[in-house]
């Protein structure tokens, strides 16, 4: 598979050196007390006297097993979070054969390089759940590699199929190769339709779509807006000549403020968001929001969407965070994780919400320009 | 409390029968106190009074490798019936050899009576060796300190306490029987040491020949064993493995540690010994199923997988020490 990163390295579980484990456990996130316990498992009791350094290095000088392995990972915050989704539809002349053949040949190459692949079809929904690890070097050693679960479904329309998967590199770049196993298989360009506002670059119309997805999701009334975050693009610069460029250095070019987060309560209500938005051409490309299911159990769910990329407003995705249940008569102040069938619930309700905005902006943003000509 | 009788015969008998096969040696010195000079060490009870001194049962000594000077371990012994193996009795005793400790580190009292050279790079610190002489004690002893706190002891910056419960002090003497019975075999030659090989932080010190173990190492994961050719096997290394063998990614860290301290090479014969009680039945399937899955992570050629296979994996017979209170006088 080209575009897919190979396995470069070794086993994901590999012996540390006493410099890792004295880095890792230098960390602020390890508290004293984790030590502690470290060394109580080894029969030993320090003084809590004992500067961290020195704990640090006494330690290090130790063979460890794979239980203090987990145990420093673990300590240093690298459990798997849930990730955010993303979407696309693909529409064409494709059936569910054509699907099982780019499925299987997808799982075959994936297989070869040593991830784990699960496939399990239903009736008109395909997911495919991918083990893969990551790599990033930029963190601690304990925190570099990880294993993560992907999945990808693919759901049946009347158009083709919804793909749906887990927003990250790895697992975009394995939804992308299905989706060009899938034209192979059948011999057909298929169209992809993806949530994206780049052709609709009016700052009021941007910030529309996120105003209407969370005030207006079928089913579900708007319960709180806890953040926002709002950006403008810096102006690009006409002209080449540097002359030009350094005067704008030391005039008016000098500040830009990009982007402004805003968290609270009722931020949409705030006045510092509507100056951002109505007087200097501010736009949202990221809220989190609560809805509250109007029918059904009554649950309260915490949602959150945005576009990765905001300057094009592409790239769109969304993570349901959390849901207060609504039990006894009344609405839990205790936050769980969502459901599978919950994630399903909202994943298809901000999916067609936001394709469904998707269109009526670009009618709106074509209108309006239609107008603006006709007036010139 | 006074020491009472016949420590000495016990700490020789434990010098005899456990450590001086992990290559410690015993001061001659048994059962003396040493003066306190701190005088916020107080009695318990309800009108404190300073101590006058601080009692020593037996201590024992070696070259640390990694710090290159010699440790030695204050050794308070326990011997306590399951009934008094309680978390006070035991925060009593910690609490104590706390104060004996950070006394001793700056004791020339102490230095005097155990024969420290003026010019010797030392590092003192406690052991406490809690044995259960009636044999009931079946719990876990990790599990009852677990449930003690043991921040708040009165111990100084930089000390440390060791403590040995009696699943450990069964599992030492286990190996100690297992090493005799080795060399009885003659499957392991007289002459061994323990191996410690060169970190990134840190380098060995001295030659590693007739290396003692390391008390942290007698409570570690696995105690490597270092030893030259004899009549039945040829040169290599003896691990006593204490830890379950759960699973087979827990044997795949193990493997990764001994290839990391280069040990997995054509001329070493490797025997793996486990000392865990609760190991798993199905430890050799376990143990197979992590070779297979470490050669192929790493991709290793047929002769370096021959390395893996030629690895023996047993358990060592596990023998009940017969200490009793009894025979020795031991004080309760």
């Amino acid at each position: 598979m080209a575009n897919m990163t190979k396995r470069l390295h070794g086993p994901s579980l590999y012996y540390a050196s006493d410099k890792n484990v004295f880095d890792a456990l230098n960390q602020h996130k390890v508290d004293t007390k984790t030590i502690m316990e470290l060394f109580e498992r080894r029969n030993i009791v320090v003084s809590k006297k004992t500067p961290r350094e020195s704990l640090a290095a006494y330690f290090a000088r130790q063979i460890y097993d794979y239980q203090d392995h987990k145990d420093i990972a673990a300590r240093l915050g690298i459990a798997p979070r849930r990730e955010r989704i993303t979407s696309m539809d693909v529409n064409g002349k494709v059936d569910h054969s054509h699907l099982q053949v780019a499925v299987d040949q997808l799982k075959v190459e994936l297989e070869s390089s040593g991830e784990v692949v699960q496939v399990t079809r239903e009736s008109n929904k395909v997911t495919i759940t991918v083990q893969y690890s990551t790599m990033d070097y930029k963190v601690s050693e304990f925190a570099q590699r990880q294993e993560r679960d992907g999945t990808i479904e693919l759901i049946k329309t009347a158009d083709g199929y919804t793909v749906r998967n887990t927003h990250n590199e790895f697992v975009d770049n394995v939804a992308a190769e299905l989706i060009t196993k899938l034209e192979k298989a059948s011999e057909t360009t298929l169209s992809k339709v993806t949530v994206s506002l780049f052709d609709v670059p009016t700052a009021q119309l941007r910030s529309k779509f996120f105003h209407e997805l969370a005030f207006k999701l079928p089913g579900y009334q708007q319960s709180d807006v806890t953040a926002v975050y709002v950006f403008k693009a810096k102006p690009e610069l006409h002209g080449n000549d540097e002359e030009d460029d350094e005067d704008d250095d030391t005039a008016d070019g000098e500040t830009h403020v990009e982007r402004v987060h805003l968290r609270g309560r009722g931020v949409t209500r705030s006045e510092i968001l509507n100056e951002l938005l109505e007087k200097d051409d501010y736009y949202i490309t990221k809220i989190a929001w609560g809805a509250r299911e109007i029918a059904g159990a009554g649950h309260d769910y915490d949602i959150e969407a945005t576009f990765t990329n905001p300057k094009d407003c592409n790239g769109f995705s969304f993570i349901l965070s959390g849901v207060y249940p609504f039990e006894d008569g009344q609405l839990s102040t205790r936050r769980r994780p969502p459901l599978k069938h919950e994630i399903d619930e909202i994943s298809r309700v901000v999916e067609n919400k936001a394709r469904e905005l998707v269109t009526l902006l670009r009618e709106e943003f074509k209108k309006a320009n239609a107008g603006e000509e006709d007036a010139n | 409390m006074a020491e009472t009788i016949n420590i000495g015969e016990i700490a020789t008998k434990l010098s005899k029968e456990i450590f001086k096969h992990f290559l410690w040696t015993k001061h001659p010195k048994h059962d003396d106190n040493f003066k306190c000079t701190n005088p916020e060490h107080k009695s318990d009870g309800k009108e404190p009074k300073p101590k006058e001194s601080h009692p020593g049962d037996v201590v024992f000594y070696y070259n640390d490798p990694y710090l290159g000077k010699k440790v030695y371990l204050h050794t308070d012994l326990k011997s306590y019936a399951k009934k008094s193996i309680t978390t006070s009795k035991l925060r009593g005793a910690f609490k104590s050899l706390s104060m004996t400790i950070d006394c001793a580190k700056e004791s020339e009292d102490w230095r005097n009576k155990y024969s420290v050279l003026a010019d010797e790079a030392h590092d003192i610190r406690g052991l406490l060796f809690v044995h259960n002489h009636d044999n009931k004690y079946t719990s876990s002893f990790s599990e009852t300190i677990s449930k003690m706190d043991l921040n708040n002891l009165p111990l100084p910056a930089g000390a440390i306490i060791h403590f040995l419960g009696p699943d450990d002090i069964q599992r030492l003497y286990s190996i100690g029987n297992d090493i005799i019975r080795l060399r009885d075999e003659e499957a392991l030659p007289k002459e061994y040491g323990f191996y410690y090989p060169d970190l990134i932080m840190v380098r060995r010190h001295g030659d590693g020949i007739r290396q003692a173990a390391t008390v942290e190492s007698l409570t570690g994961p696995y105690l490597i064993l270092r030893h030259g050719e004899a009549a039945n096997c040829a040169s290599g290394f003896v691990i006593y493995y204490n830890r379950p063998g759960a699973s087979p990614e827990e044997f795949e860290y193990f493997l990764d540690c001994l290839s990391r301290y280069q040990m997995l090479e054509r001329d070493q014969l490797i025997r793996i010994r486990v000392t865990n009680g609760d190991a798993n039945d199905d430890l050799k399937s376990v143990f197979e199923k992590a070779k297979k899955k470490y050669v192929k992570a790493w991709g290793f050629d047929p002769a370096r997988e021959s390395i893996l296979d030629k690895m023996e994996i047993e358990r060592i017979t596990s023998v009940t020490t017969t200490y009793n209170p009894g025979d020795m006088g031991w004080r309760t």
